[in-house]
């Protein structure tokens, strides 16, 4: 049986590295949607991807507002969630900790990443 | 007024224009003279050999019943010291004593009295070369007496009637009857001691000068004025030691020139000093402050470091330099117009006094200098545009200047010996005094230091101060001193620099994560293969690219230390495998360069922060191979060095030169050397691993030999639990 594609939320208001992102993932096999605010996002969480890439500054609703309510729903508190971001950093810092008290898995900063070390952080987490 | 001729005392003066100036020629005389006397001579009708100009001395010889009347020249301008000016090598007096052995027969001694204080007023009111008039013989048993003043020419004898014939006052006639007939016994005064035969060496009133030297003293005690104690010390030494002059030359600021502060002389006539300036060596004067040693001359004549003044009547000299703690301060200069041999006890009493005047003049000096220093501190205290407050250690207030007057509204009046605290109290803890008051609380723990507060002024304005304190002094002994100033501006300043920093490395983090991400794909061949060309410029991009996001995550990390926002996740950790993680990362830009990397280490644990000690390797690490030149060799040791792990990275590169040690932890320093130019980099590495390392609890320096290698050290404390081998 051929394993279902797993699905990857990616909440990003950059177009550009929302396409980045779900080429790499895409190459890699995962399926992708995607959303440009916090809004859209909280929609589309509903469809039940098996992980989030979360963005924390964006239009309407910040990330932080966006995770506090995914991790709030029953439905939806259990999908893992990279925060993946251009604030603070990946050493000790204040929003990292947000964060992951907030119950993300992981605090990524997007420009010490490529898009291959994000993707093998997903794999590891599924 | 008659007008009268100055030369021979004739009236009958005419007044004559000679180019244009003014003088008097005599009708009797014919001699001609810028002034006119006013006064005829006394005895000139008297005289048997014509012209007796002026009488100025009178010898009475009781035996003949004859006075001795002496004849001589007017010598109107002659007013210099006692003892006349010099002519054919000898003084008036000396002359004058000379006729008298030759010419008379008789041998001048001691002078024993003096009736200047009688005759001066009708026998000689032309100058004080005239006033005394000197017993020199006054042997009443053996009825000879001579009256010599100092100055005379030649003598007539007359007896006692003959002289009452004369034109005298009748007080001066009195006079002499009372001395012819032994009537009038008269003491010698001291003061004419001195006028006598050389080389006499008459007794030294030791009392009289500890007197002095004590009034002296006290003088400078209750005088600040200087010059007015100079002054009495030149009176009262020309007083007691009977000399013709004193003067007290001071060293002045230039330290070569010394200038004469206090003069007196025994007439009043002349109050200028013949050198009122002098170098040291010039003179003798000169010359005892070179030397520093008392200089003692009874005879100038034939002497070569005498240099004659105008008057030219000094004859001998004794100069005492002043010297404190071997610094010279003045000289004191006593001179006569006889030939004198100046007793030991002279000398010592003007050592005593030199040293005395010079402690008193160094200590006014120095009183003076450390007034005028506590003056202009005082003012620069007081109007400095920074708050300064001093507080004793009871914690009153001592000093309170205007700035902190303007910030609190509390005048110095007020605050002054007021308790810190009380005040506090009164004004609220929120301001200032609030908190000085917090900080003289704990100031057993806070000695010196440091901190930024925002405080509410007078005016309601909020601001924020800067506030300084240290202690000064020692244990139970001592002031703490406070500054402060308004830093709201820089604070304004620095949050907007931040701000700025912040918000621009920020957003210049996505448009690199694209960049890089594309870069990044396209190498990884998500579109298509690349030819070796292609793929060469691709990873040339890919490097600037992160170097690009280096800077910025330094930028970023500079931002945080300056903010004081680092925060660490501190924990046993192993620091070998962070070494050796550390290293990984960097082999392959080693690689690059040929650079062999070697970790030595046994098994060790640390406690600090993992990712934070990581950083600080491969920065140093990183920073070694930048500056080691091809096939060179980086050495990364790890060691137990008891409370801390010493870890020590050594390479061969280039060296640092010696100045540039310290300043290589500042930010944005880069030594400037033709590999740095290549090696690239933001100056802020160095910056941000020292940072890093004291936030651990650790220290980092370095050894460096220039073209020899670099080695860097820092610790990194121990594993508590953990224990090493």
């Amino acid at each position: 049986m051929v394993a279902l594609k797993k699905t990857v939320l990616i909440i990003e208001d950059d177009e550009i590295l929302v396409e980045m992102y779900k080429e790499k993932l895409k190459n890699e096999g995962f399926r992708v949607i995607t959303a440009k605010d916090g809004k859209i996002a909280l929609q589309r969480v509903k469809e039940g991807p098996d992980l989030i890439l979360l963005d924390i500054l964006m239009p309407s609703l910040n990330g932080f507002e966006v995770l506090k309510r995914i991790k709030s729903d029953l439905d939806t508190k259990n999908i893992p969630v990279i925060v993946l971001t251009n604030v603070g950093s990946e050493s000790v810092d204040n929003d990292k900790n947000l964060a992951l008290s907030l119950g993300a898995v992981d605090y990524m900063v997007k420009s010490l990443n490529t898009p291959e070390s994000v993707v093998t952080r997903v794999k590891e987490i599924l | 007024m008659d007008k009268v001729c100055f030369k021979c005392k004739k009236p009958g003066v005419e007044k004559i224009n000679i180019e244009g100036k003014e003088y008097y020629s005599c009708n009797y005389c014919k001699s001609i003279s810028p002034r006119f006397s006013d006064e005829k001579a006394i005895f000139s009708e008297t005289s048997k050999k014509g012209i007796v100009q002026h009488a100025v001395a009178v010898t009475i010889l009781e035996k003949d019943k004859k006075i001795l009347l002496i004849k001589r020249r007017v010598w109107p301008f002659c007013y210099a010291l006692p003892g006349g000016h010099i002519e054919n090598g000898e003084t008036p007096l000396e002359a004058q004593k000379r006729e008298m052995i030759e010419e008379l027969g008789i041998i001048p001694e001691k002078p024993k009295l003096v009736l200047h204080t009688i005759l001066e007023n009708d026998l000689c009111r032309h100058g004080a070369a005239w006033h005394e008039w000197f017993l020199y013989k006054c042997d009443m048993d053996k009825n000879r007496s001579i009256f010599v003043n100092s100055e005379a020419e030649s003598a007539d004898w007359f007896s006692l009637e003959e002289a009452m014939r004369l034109n005298l006052s009748s007080a001066t006639k009195t006079v002499l009857t009372e001395v012819y007939t032994q009537k009038r016994h008269v003491d010698c005064p001291e003061k004419l001691k001195r006028f006598g035969t050389k080389n006499q060496n008459l007794a030294f009133d030791e009392e009289k000068m500890s007197e002095l030297i004590f009034h002296i003293s006290n003088a400078f005690l209750s005088l600040r004025n200087t010059n007015q104690v100079l002054e009495i010390a030149t009176n009262e030494t020309l007083k007691a030691i009977n000399s013709a002059s004193v003067s007290i030359a001071i060293l002045k600021e230039d330290y070569k020139t010394l200038e004469i502060k206090a003069y007196a002389r025994n007439d009043k006539l002349n109050n200028q000093p013949d050198f009122p300036e002098f170098k040291i060596g010039q003179g003798v004067a000169g010359q005892a402050a070179q030397t520093k040693k008392i200089i003692s001359i009874s005879d100038v004549k034939n002497n070569s470091i005498f240099i004659k003044g105008k008057s030219g009547r000094t004859k001998s000299l004794l100069c005492i330099p002043m010297i404190v703690n071997g610094k010279l301060i003045g000289v004191i200069d006593v001179a006569d117009t006889v030939v004198r041999n100046w007793t030991e006890e002279e000398v010592r009493f003007l050592s005593i006094l030199a040293s005395q005047l010079g402690i008193a003049l160094e200590n006014s000096r120095l009183f003076a200098e450390s007034e005028k220093e506590k003056d202009l501190l005082d003012s620069v205290v007081k109007n400095i545009q920074e708050g300064v407050v001093v507080v004793d250690l009871k914690g009153r207030v001592i000093v309170w200047n205007k700035y902190a007057e303007e910030i609190t509204g509390l005048k110095s009046e007020e605050a002054n010996n007021q308790s810190g605290i009380k005040l506090a109290k009164k004004l609220g803890f929120n301001d200032l005094i609030g908190i000085i008051s917090e900080a003289l609380l704990n100031r057993d723990r806070l000695k010196d230091f440091y901190l930024e507060k925002r405080i509410l002024t007078v005016s309601g304005q909020q601001i924020w101060i800067g506030i300084n304190m240290s202690f000064i002094g020692d244990q139970g002994n001592g002031n703490y001193i406070l500054t402060f100033r308004n830093i709201s501006r820089d604070r304004e300043l620095l949050q907007a620099k931040n701000d700025l920093v912040s918000t621009a490395t920020h957003e210049l983090r996505t448009p690199l994560t694209a960049v890089k991400g594309y870069l990044s794909m396209l190498r990884n061949g998500d579109a298509g293969e690349f030819n070796k060309k292609q793929e060469k410029y691709l990873g040339h991009a890919y490097q600037s690219t992160e170097r690009l996001v280096g800077l910025v995550e330094s930028l970023l990390k500079t931002l945080k230390i300056d903010e004081n926002k680092v925060q660490l996740n501190l924990q046993n950790f192993d620091i070998v495998k962070i070494a050796a993680d550390s290293i990984e990362n960097l082999k392959h830009k080693a690689k690059g360069k040929n650079i062999s990397i070697h970790l030595k280490s046994g098994k060790l644990f640390a406690f600090g922060d993992p990712d934070n000690t990581k950083h600080i390797i491969e920065n140093i690490v990183d920073n070694a191979i930048k500056y080691t030149k091809n096939n060179g060799k980086i050495d990364v040791t790890l060691k137990n060095n008891g409370d801390n792990i010493l870890v020590s990275i050594k390479d061969t590169g280039i060296g640092i030169p010696q100045g540039a040690k310290e300043r290589i932890f500042d930010r944005f320093i880069r030594v400037n050397n033709p590999l740095s130019v290549k090696a690239g980099g933001t100056g802020l590495g160095l910056h941000i691993a020292k940072n890093m390392v004291q936030k651990q609890g650790g220290k980092i320096w370095l050894e460096s030999k220039l073209n020899v290698g670099t080695t860097f050290y820092f610790t990194v404390p121990a594993s508590i639990n953990i224990t090493n081998n």
